[in-house]
């Protein structure tokens, strides 16, 4: 099949073997690349890196006559890169210090600081367990949960090779309480729904449409969604989490060897219920993605494992990439991030190229890759328009501005008000408690995050909270009941000061002079102080300004 | 109250003007300003004496025809449930909606359903949107929005579009002015709509989160900030309306409230009908669970069990508050299902994903009831007459809604999108 060929070839090579079309009539063999990326082979530190993302983001923007804005300024960065590093809004404290800081590599520092703390390891793990666990089903809810979540954070802050953690998840067996990586399994019963997953989690190709047709859209045929399938027959699940709750037999993962080896035409014995042999199912013996067929003769498993870092493999790498890229920026090369095809170019091929192939150089060091961004310019750009580049939604020009998610905002939260408990309005007639989903349960962090957190897909850049959530900023307990930032604003030793502090805890930066007298003259309208700082704490704590990351 | 969305070039101009030092006193002038625009914009509708509204009884999972509305009996693989007449001679349906049955003078059931996508998430998508997902890079508007840009109250403080059960479908380029307002739970309603101070304090922090936004925007001009701001409009005008009292179901006297029936789908509709009498232009309600893969026989019938007492309630008591041939009700899912059950080991067989030929039925919205449209094969497999694709379908809903199909709107980058894709027109059949 030529086109995929074409992303075999364009992947395995040490350079961008497909340019912008622009660059198609310079790109003859011997000639230099357009390119600033690195020389086939070579390994490139943090530094570099970054000049090299900031060089490739440049040269697009010129093709694309798009200026690019200026670069942050420290309060701007601070607020940025606390959320998107560790998930939280930095305290009044750590803002203070950082603005004052004189030394010229304090932004560094502070990266290094933030990589080294373990929320790190926490925001990174919350997020991909939303990925990996579907919560709609319920019987999920069962299942040691928080093991697979605390193994990840460990893993991301310990540095552990982002293949390592793959390979570790994907090869996993044992009870779920002995083993949390099994629980990436428990979770995704059945062949299909694992196989989903591991194409769009791990490598970026979205193949379920595969499954029953050839894809509508793109050149995957059936027979690569069912050879990628063929990797996970042998994987036995003794009982559901409901049983297992019910009569107290561990949930546990196998593999056996698929009776007689896979080969075609081979006929599986029958199961009960289906429930682990999908609509369709077709048997062929395992297949690499685009690739050969597999040489399994025990557990197939970790053949698919070894496969991953392989060079023949150029997916892995690429999907991670994309999607980190995808957690500091709002959006990816590709987009949507998973969903990686011809059909679906990416918007900086050689940056991407280049990025997967300095990650799988430093045995897929995620800090590496993390720094790297965030020490560009790119990263750095202020999310201010400038001279017309905000029609420019995707080449970088500025740093697009994105909702902080559910988890960020109760943090944040908890950081100025003290934590914001189970919810609810005052007044309520029925109890207090959050709507969320059939059953309610969980901590108060847990159901508040799921009463604001965007759905399954939903797009970073797009703002998602609609009038209930409005209804719930606005009026519920959350910000009704003072807490330690007002009660800090109080023992200022003016009404300048006081709002100098909110605001320094709320925004990350001092108040404007206009900022400043307008809130003194409402300040000093009102009767009662407390009244009027919680007026002001209020706002500041509904405002855009708070609610986004920018 | 008045149309308090504004449109980016308000929020500069009034950034500019700093018309943020007088609004201390509130949202007033920012309202004052827009008053008149309003006033002067066109919108899709033929003049019609009264607006129409839509009740979207979503059957999400694909409910299968050949079990509901599109009976074969005496043929070789007809459904196990038994055909009964309807109060309309000639036309019959499952055993399991008796009480539809007896309002069936009011609705066409379409049998002739023909659509693309057989994946849940792509078929939802394309029957609530009418366009495909990933068509064109957009994020296309569910028809709920559509209906709220389009024939919604640019005066009433309730949102135009409401999905209870299931979250709607958003509004996509429309923005978010025309979001739906999700509830969850139709017995629980809006919450937090009781502010948590005083009126005369609650005025004071408006002021100043007013000013705030309007510092904000003018700096970074940010799209998020103005959906943000637009959904606290909305939430403000909610929580000082009399009409957010439609929320409450508990307000319903006990005996109308028994007759919807004591389930989540029941109070649903319960709570659709209020809200449309109130004037809200569109409710979806949301019955999840019909993606019978398995275990099809106990399931549909458990299914149209709790479908039947109060969708038939919802029919009767708008005809009889003279609300029907305002009303458009719509049952229907995102595909039906196979025509033969597929062969699961062990006993408890389903209907896989259909969408070549399917079924729907609509109640009221001025449509002449008591008929059926288009036909399938004796199997319900394939369509032998007058077939309907979606976007006739969704040509067809604007038609009978009121709202010009081909009229376009345009995205935040200017670019014009018709409500309707082309290659379709309105089924005349199914308006009877």
């Amino acid at each position: 099949m030529a086109s995929l060929a074409a992303i075999i070839f364009w992947a395995a090579t040490d350079g961008p073997a497909v340019l912008h079309a622009q660059d198609k009539g310079a790109k003859k063999k011997g000639q230099p690349l357009t390119h600033p990326v690195p020389a086939a082979g070579t390994t490139v530190n943090v530094s570099s890196l970054a000049k090299i993302i900031d060089d490739e983001i440049a040269l697009r923007l010129k093709q694309e006559k798009i200026p690019a804005s200026a670069k942050c300024d420290d309060s701007e960065f601070i607020r940025r890169v606390y959320l998107d590093i560790v998930g939280v809004i930095p305290s009044v404290d750590r803002v203070k210090a950082f603005l004052d800081n004189k030394d010229p590599n304090k932004r560094e520092q502070l990266i290094d600081q933030l990589l080294a703390n373990g929320n790190f390891g926490k925001q990174l793990s919350e997020i991909w367990m939303h990925e990996i666990i579907s919560l709609t089903d319920p019987e999920n809810r069962l299942l040691p949960l928080e093991g697979l979540r605390k193994w990840m954070e460990t893993g991301f802050n310990n540095g552990k090779p982002w293949s390592k953690m793959v390979e570790e998840m994907l090869t996993s067996s044992g009870t779920v309480e002995d083993n949390p990586t099994t629980i990436f399994f428990a979770a995704n019963k059945g062949v299909d729904k694992v196989t989903g997953q591991v194409t769009r989690l791990f490598l970026g190709v979205q193949l379920q449409c595969a499954q029953c047709h050839n894809h509508p859209f793109t050149d995957w045929k059936q027979d690569e969604y069912w050879g990628m399938a063929a990797f996970f027959k042998g994987v036995k699940q003794n009982v559901t989490p409901k049983k297992a709750a019910k009569d107290g037999t561990p949930v546990t993962i196998t593999e056996v060897a698929v009776a007689g080896g896979p080969a075609a035409g081979k006929v599986l014995p029958k199961k009960k219920k289906g429930a682990d042999i999908p609509e369709g199912f077709k048997n062929v013996p395992p297949k690499f993605l685009a690739g050969s067929t597999a040489k399994v003769t025990g557990a197939a498993r970790p053949v698919l494992a070894k496969w991953l870092t392989s060079t023949d493999n150029p997916y892995f790498a690429r999907a991670m990439v994309n999607r980190m890229w995808a957690h500091f920026f709002g959006r990816g090369f590709v987009n949507p991030i998973d969903d990686m095809h011809d059909n679906n170019p990416a918007t900086h091929p050689e940056l991407l190229i280049a990025l997967a192939e300095q990650f799988k150089r430093h045995n897929y060091d995620l800090k590496y890759l993390v720094k790297s961004i965030v020490m560009s310019d790119t990263y750095q750009r202020s999310s201010k328009p400038s001279q017309g580049n905000d029609s420019d939604t995707e080449f970088f020009s500025r740093m697009y501005i994105r909702s902080m998610t559910a988890e960020q905002m109760y943090d944040s939260f908890t950081v100025l008000v003290g934590a914001p408990g189970k919810g609810g309005d005052k007044g309520a007639k029925k109890g207090g408690m959050v709507p969320g989903g059939k059953k309610g349960g969980g901590g108060p962090r847990e159901q508040f995050v799921r009463f604001f957190r965007l759905e399954e897909g939903a797009d970073p850049l797009e703002y998602q909270d609609g009038i209930p959530q409005a209804l719930r900023l606005m009026n519920g307990p959350i910000f009704n009941k003072g807490g330690n930032t007002l009660e800090a604003a109080l023992k200022q030793k003016s009404a300048a000061e006081g709002i100098k502090y909110l605001h320094l805890a709320v925004f990350a930066r001092p108040p404007t002079t206009q900022e400043t007298q307008r809130l003194s003259a409402y300040m000093a309208k009102q009767a009662n102080t407390r009244i009027a700082y919680n007026d002001i704490l209020w706002a500041m704590l509904n405002s855009s300004e708070f609610r986004l990351n920018h | 109250m008045l149309d308090l969305s504004l449109s980016r070039r308000d929020m500069l101009k009034l950034a500019a003007t700093g018309a943020g030092a007088t609004a201390l006193s509130g949202w007033l002038p920012v309202l004052a300003a827009r008053a008149a625009e309003v006033q002067a914009q066109p919108a899709a509708t033929a003049p019609t004496a009264r607006p129409k509204r839509c009740i979207l009884l979503w059957m999400d999972g694909g409910p299968s025809h050949k079990d509901t509305f599109d009976m074969k009996p005496g043929t070789p693989n007809a459904s196990p449930y038994r055909a009964i007449n309807t109060n309309v001679s000639g036309i019959q349906i499952s055993e399991h909606f008796p009480r539809v049955a007896q309002v069936m003078n009011h609705g066409v059931i379409v049998r002739s359903m023909s659509t693309l996508e057989g994946a849940h998430p792509r078929a939802r998508f394309h029957l609530h949107t009418g366009y495909r997902e990933g068509q064109g890079g957009l994020v296309y508007p569910s028809m709920g929005s559509i209906a709220a840009k389009e024939i919604g109250s640019t005066t009433s403080p309730l949102p135009n579009f409401v999905a209870i059960g299931r979250a709607g479908y958003s509004s996509g380029f429309l923005g978010a002015r025309h979001q739906p307002l999700n509830v969850v739970d139709a017995n629980r309603g809006v919450e937090n709509l009781q502010a948590f101070v005083s009126q005369g304090q609650l005025n004071n922090r408006l002021g100043l989160l007013n000013e705030m936004e309007q510092g904000f925007y003018g700096t970074y001009q940010s799209d998020a900030a103005q959906a943000h701001r637009t959904t606290y409009q909305r939430a403000v005008q909610l929580m000082q309306s009399s009409q957010a009292r439609a929320f409450d179901i508990s307000n319903e006297p006990a005996n109308s409230r028994n007759a919807y029936g004591n389930t989540a789908f029941g109070r649903g509709c319960l709570l659709a009908r209020r809200l449309v009498e109130t004037g809200v232009s569109f409710v979806e309600v949301g019955l999840g669970g019909w993606d019978t893969h398995n275990n099809n026989n106990t399931r549909v019938a458990q299914l149209s069990a709790q479908v039947d007492t109060p969708m038939a309630q919802l029919v009767k008591d708008l005809a009889d508050r003279g609300l029907l041939s305002d009303t458009l009700v719509i049952w229907m899912g995102e595909f039906g299902r196979t025509p033969r059950m597929n062969a699961r080991a062990g006993g408890d067989p389903g209907r896989d994903h259909y969408p070549r030929a399917w079924s729907l039925v609509m109640f009221g919205g001025g449509i002449r009831g008591g008929r059926v449209v288009g036909r399938t094969d004796s199997d319900a497999g394939t369509v032998t007459d007058r077939p309907v694709n979606c976007i006739q379908f969704m040509a067809t809903v604007c038609r009978i809604l009121g709202i010009d199909h081909t009229k376009m709107n345009n995205t935040p980058n200017g670019r014009p999108v018709r409500i309707v894709d082309r290659g379709g027109e309105p089924v005349r059949e199914i308006i009877g």
